[in-house]
């Protein structure tokens, strides 16, 4: 599979304040560029823990490295002007998917869907 | 390559000047007026470490065709016009060259001059100029320090420009509060007030400008697009103050400087459209441009608080009245419950 990049170009943001900026499928992994924004009617807290994985519907894909974030840190976002970028890579889908959903259990052990990904067929 | 040093470089000359004689000189001839003329001591491994510097260092941009002949048992140039003072530059042209080298030496000493372009060029124009003198000289000019922390980020956009490469990236938009990727072609970097900004060819051929602190994760795409009309950015550039690219159409904008800044507003214009209409007797100065209304050209009004009136435009007036009437108000609050 060539390397792929996906610019995500819709402007949803999830109820959990973040928001899909592009994805990029490759033969080594499948990155999720994300991007957590400030919203007044948020809590504005993310934590990304190693049970976060990223799914097809069909198939599970683990967390092998992350950039921009640390697992188990809480970013909690101040006001209406901060932010956070960062980068999740995970094992690899044999092709490029068009919905996937990024899932994270928490500490109840109830899955929670952080974000649905439905990306458009136009790839770089 | 070779340690570039005000000695190594008088030494350079010397060798240079010892061959261009024709004859002959040997190693030792080469090393006894090193000797003589710099007052120290050199090795045999140091003159020869020198020869092979100017033969083969493409860094010096020498490639002295210096060839050892066995039968005169000495050094030679292989062609016989070759010299490395051979620049043709007179007195003025080598004056001005040490100039530029002076400035490219501030940048190369802060991360951006390390980073970027520079990259020993100081010390080539040196060579050039033939004046090692002015290496290691104190500084004459000092600039603003651009406190610049993306300079790997800068080298990549400058090279991507170079190379008409499409870029991807993500950027945070922070009117907005929000964020995106963008595939684009990088077209200008430009420094305005000590951020760095991309001027790209957004998806209607038009030119964007993006801040670079606020972009992320950039990488060349390999695409066989290329840029759908090379812009002509400074087209652009050249009707704002700042770095907001705006198409549409040009405004005209009078402003009434105070006296006590007309002065620097004749020795500093805001904008390089800026004519005098008329001096007044007081020393005010009533000044018009032919610009676009940007964020930065509102800024830079603000600056000289209450002495710069906007006369004409009733844009830019409404503009500067916004921006200042919040504060206004709340300062007004502030000082007439103190007095109470």
């Amino acid at each position: 599979m060539n390397n792929t990049i996906i610019n995500v170009d819709y402007y949803d943001v999830a109820k959990t304040g973040l928001k899909v900026v592009r994805v990029g499928f490759n033969d080594e992994y499948t990155k999720v560029d994300l991007g957590f924004l400030y919203s007044d009617e948020r809590e504005n807290i993310l934590k990304i823990t190693d049970k976060i994985y990223l799914s097809d519907h069909t198939k599970k894909k683990k967390l092998i490295e992350c950039n921009g974030v640390n697992l188990d840190e809480e970013i909690k976002l101040k006001s209406v002007k901060d932010f956070r970028y960062f980068s999740l890579k995970f094992e690899a889908f044999n092709e490029q998917k068009d919905k996937l959903m990024l899932v994270q259990s928490n500490s109840n052990g109830t899955k929670i869907a952080i974000i649905a990904i439905q990306l458009p067929k136009k790839a770089e | 390559m070779a340690s570039l040093n005000k000695q190594a470089l008088l030494r350079y000359r010397i060798i240079d000047e010892l061959i261009g004689q024709r004859n002959y000189p040997t190693m030792q001839d080469i090393i006894g007026l090193c000797e003589d003329r710099l007052g120290k001591k050199f090795s045999k491994e140091t003159i020869q470490k020198d020869i092979e510097a100017m033969k083969n260092d493409l860094s010096l941009g020498y490639e002295a065709p210096i060839k050892f002949n066995r039968t005169h048992r000495g050094y030679e140039y292989t062609d016989k016009e070759f010299s490395i003072n051979t620049t043709n530059l007179n007195d003025l042209e080598k004056e001005q060259l040490k100039a530029a080298s002076e400035i490219l030496l501030q940048f190369k000493e802060s991360k951006l001059g390390e980073a970027v372009i520079f990259n020993d060029i100081s010390q080539k124009l040196n060579i050039i100029a033939n004046s090692p003198e002015l290496l290691y000289q104190g500084k004459i000019i000092e600039f603003e320090n651009s406190n610049f922390r993306h300079y790997d980020l800068l080298q990549q956009l400058y090279q991507a420009i170079k190379n008409d490469k499409k870029i991807n990236f993500v950027y945070y938009c922070y009117e907005e509060n929000d964020i995106s990727s963008y595939s684009a072609f990088p077209l200008l970097l430009k420094e305005y007030r000590n951020n760095w900004f991309l001027i790209i060819e957004n998806k209607f051929n038009e030119p964007q400008e993006v801040n670079l602190n606020y972009m992320f994760d950039v990488f060349t795409i390999d695409t066989n697009d290329k840029p759908r009309a090379k812009l002509d950015v400074n087209k652009y550039l050249k009707h704002s103050v700042g770095v907001k690219v705006n198409s549409d159409f040009l405004d005209e904008v009078e402003i009434l400087y105070n006296g006590d800044i007309a002065n620097e507003i004749k020795n500093n214009p805001l904008h390089s459209s800026q004519n005098i209409i008329q001096e007044f007797a007081n020393g005010d100065l009533l000044v018009s441009y032919k610009l676009y209304i940007t964020p930065e050209l509102i800024s830079e009004i603000l600056k000289y608080g209450d002495s710069a009136f906007v006369t004409k435009n009733e844009l830019v007036q409404d503009l500067v009245f916004e921006e200042i009437s919040d504060n206004w108000v709340e300062y007004r609050r502030m000082i007439n419950s103190r007095r109470r």
